[in-house]
Order: structure tokens, then sequence, then C-alpha cells
């Protein structure tokens, strides 16, 4: 499987979860958020590969996407932010892997929410940068089992 | 009145759910939400549901081992059992269509997969009303 193809299934799964939940179209990115007002979570892939994601996602878009499910005026607490980004972070990765591999059994790990500031990616990791109502979200993939299983 | 449960993990996607089974003309049914598979058979006990609706990756009880329960159940048995997961694919749905789920349908859902996947069974529930 090519770089190309990942690249592209990447770009479903992001369009088609952020569309599906929050009715918001993206499009891809050049660079990843220049901005510090960020909210990231990672998770851990067990197979049919072992690796890892992560999404980082601007903070004010993670709100809008939280108002377009819980409500335009609805007060949504620091924990129903984690769950979604959570939610959003499971639901890409698991449309992700399902067109990637669609014929070996996916296991997820436990999404967890990150605490401060993003760390940075490793060198050898994959990174898709992509923009919806003009402000960034990027993912983010690591671990040597699952990038060996794309050459560029 | 139908009453329907949703299980998962995540608030935000009970949320979501409920949001499309709304759109789709559910408004009025029941909710009844559980974080995972074991909260949920203690709820339906409780109150019994016309239609479940269950994420497969959940800490405590999981979907398959719900669907697994619900189905060897004598009393749950018929109860139409939808799984919505972020873990499916057609190896994974094919497996759990034959534990007896009635669909198997991939985060997130829409308004229009969910009619379409429930059609059969609100066109039932009209039928019996009538």
């Amino acid at each position: 499987m090519h770089r190309d193809e990942w690249n592209r299934a990447m770009l479903a799964a992001v369009a088609e979860t952020l569309e599906s939940m929050a009715f918001m179209e993206v499009a891809t990115a050049s660079e990843p958020a220049a901005t510090d007002d960020l909210a990231w979570a990672s998770l851990l892939v067990h197979d049919p590969t072992p690796g890892e994601f992560r999404l980082v996602i601007a903070s004010p878009l993670l709100r809008a996407i939280g108002e377009n499910i819980y409500g335009p005026t609805a007060a949504i607490s620091a924990p129903q932010m984690e769950d979604l980004l959570s939610e959003l972070l499971n639901t890409v990765v698991g449309r992700f892997m399902g067109k990637i591999f669609p014929l070996e059994a996916l296991r997820l790990g436990i999404p967890v929410p990150g605490q401060g500031p993003c760390p940075e990616a490793e060198s050898t990791a994959l990174a898709w940068h992509f923009q919806a109502e003009g402000l960034p979200l990027s993912m983010v993939a690591s671990g040597a089992p699952l990038l060996l299983l794309c050459p560029p | 009145m139908i009453r329907i449960a949703i299980v998962d993990d995540s608030g935000c996607a009970r949320m979501f759910i409920q949001k499309c089974l709304e759109i789709i003309g559910l408004k009025d049914a029941t909710f009844i939400e559980a974080a995972n598979g074991k909260e949920a058979l203690e709820k339906m006990k409780e109150t019994p549901v016309d239609l479940l609706i269950t994420d497969l990756s959940m800490p405590v009880m999981d979907g398959e081992a719900l669907l697994k329960w619900v189905k060897g159940s004598p009393e749950l048995k018929e109860l139409p059992v939808l799984v919505i997961s972020s873990a499916g694919n057609p190896a994974r749905e094919e497996k759990l269509l034959a534990l007896g789920a009635m669909a198997v349908l991939a985060k997130p859902i829409s308004p229009v997969t969910l009619l379409h996947t429930l059609e059969p069974f609100l066109d039932a529930k009209e039928e019996n009303n009538a």
C-alpha cells in the first residue's frame, strides 16, 4: 500500500467524521496548526498492527463541533470536551483503519486526552493536516510496525 | 411510545445517536442511556425497551458480550440490537450478524443511514400499534 492511498484514506476518514458529526466541510492544509490554543488526544492501535494515532485540533474548532452536537446554547463542560475529543479520534482512526485493513480484525485502545502542550511528533511519524471552518486539525501516526506498512 | 436503549461509554456518542434518532422522527421516544453492557442490562431489567443500540468497545462489558447475553436470554432474545461502532469491518460485521445483530453500522452514523436501517423495525412497530 502506498502513501497516496493512506493520504486519501485519512482525508476521507476525517471528512466523513466531521461532515456527519458536525456538518463541517474539511480541506487539506500544508502546514500544521500555527496556534497554541490546541487540544490533543492519543490512541493506541493493538490489531491488526501496533501503532499510535494522535489528533491535534484547535480548541475553538473542537468547541464548534461540540456546539453542533450538544446545541449552540449548551454549556459544554471540560469533561464533555475531552469525551468529544476522544470520540472524534476513535471514529477517525476506526474509519481510517477500516479503509486500510478492511478484512482484518481491528482492536483499538482507549483514547487518552493529552494534558499540557502537545509534544513534538517523532521525526519518523506521518502527519496529515486539515482545516475546517478555517481552523486547523492534524492527525499524526507513529509506531514502526504501522509505518513500515506505508512506504513512501 | 418507543423505548430505546443507547449504550456507549461516550456521552457525546450517546447524545449524537439520540440526536440522529430524533431527526428521523423518534423525538417522542424514551431514551435509556448506559455506559456499558452491564449497566444496560440492569436498566433494561427495570425498564424494558423496544430497541437496543450499542457500541462495541466499552469497559466492564463490551457490545459483543451484551449482544451474546441478550440473544441468549429467553426474555430478551427477540429484542432488535443495532451495533454502531468505529471498530467494525466486514469480518466483524459477519460475526455480529451471525450472533443476532439486526445490522452493524460504522461510526459516525448519519440520520439517512439510520432511517434506512431502522425502516423495517419502525414499520413493524407502526403495524403493531395500528
